[in-house]
């Protein structure tokens, strides 16, 4: 399938898989306890300041089952895997009043896809088409991005853009520093270590 | 208008009606990716 997306060469990340957010919406939730299926992941909720994932909204099962109003947050995850996210058990979904449940409906709009991504001097570097998170730690490490045509020279290929661990996100545009540029990469292939050099320039200019 | 024509109007009409309702359902449980909005006082290490 194709949630699995990386394979990195180096021992420290053998064991990180990255997912796009796109490919986990629609993922089965997964009670462990109970053995079954209790709702589909329909929303994936970050949090931008803090550059990681708070949880996500579902849809009941079943091809024409709507929307649920209980949202699971990222803290009540077991796993998050290729093929299903997992839970311990069912009743770990929070209904509405919860503070996820209150997160999203105070955020709703905020769709990142589809949002510019521009950087500190004014480079417009592309269009978001989904986020990249760390499966293991539901960490955001970057955006994959439909990119300026100056930028995309590998046949139309996505580009992934590796975001430092706070982002400011207006609701319209994304903002990040200039020196991400270098960072880029058209393959998911080594996106991982982009990222960690990319967070380690930024840590050494800052201090 | 004779029966004929009238059971066919009414099956039309249950068809446009359902497929109306799988559409905006499909599209309800249509997922996206949320950027939390800010807050100042939100808690967390």
């Amino acid at each position: 399938m194709s949630g699995e997306v990386e394979r990195p060469g180096t021992p420290h990340e053998e064991d990180r898989l990255l997912l796009r957010a796109t490919e986990v919406a629609g993922l089965p939730v997964v009670s462990i306890n109970e053995g079954e299926a209790v709702a589909d992941v329909k929303d994936v909720v970050y949090n931008p300041d803090q550059g990681h994932l708070l949880g996500f909204t579902l849809n009941k099962r079943g091809f024409l089952r709507g929307p649920m109003k209980a949202v699971l947050p990222m803290d009540s995850v077991a796993a998050i895997g290729r093929d299903a996210v997992m839970v311990t058990d069912s009743s770990v979904c929070d209904d509405k009043g919860s503070p996820l449940a209150d997160e999203v409906r105070t955020s709703a709009g905020r769709n990142v896809v589809g949002n510019e991504v521009l950087t500190d001097t004014g480079r417009r570097l592309g269009t978001v088409t989904d986020i990249v998170v760390a499966a293991d730690r539901g960490e955001v490490l970057g955006y994959e991005l439909q990119g300026d045509s100056k930028l995309q020279g590998q046949g139309g290929r996505p580009l992934f853009l590796p975001i430092p661990v706070t982002l400011a996100v207006s609701g319209t545009a994304l903002m990040v520093p200039a020196t991400v540029e270098p960072f880029i990469r058209d393959d998911l292939s080594g996106f991982g270590a982009a990222v960690e050099e990319f967070r380690a320039q930024l840590s050494g200019s800052s201090s | 208008m004779d029966a004929l024509t009238l059971v066919l109007l009414i099956l039309a009409a249950v068809v446009v009606a359902f497929v109306a309702f799988v559409v905006v359902q499909r599209k309800r449980r249509s997922g996206g990716v949320i950027a939390a909005k800010p807050r100042r006082n939100r808690g967390g290490s």
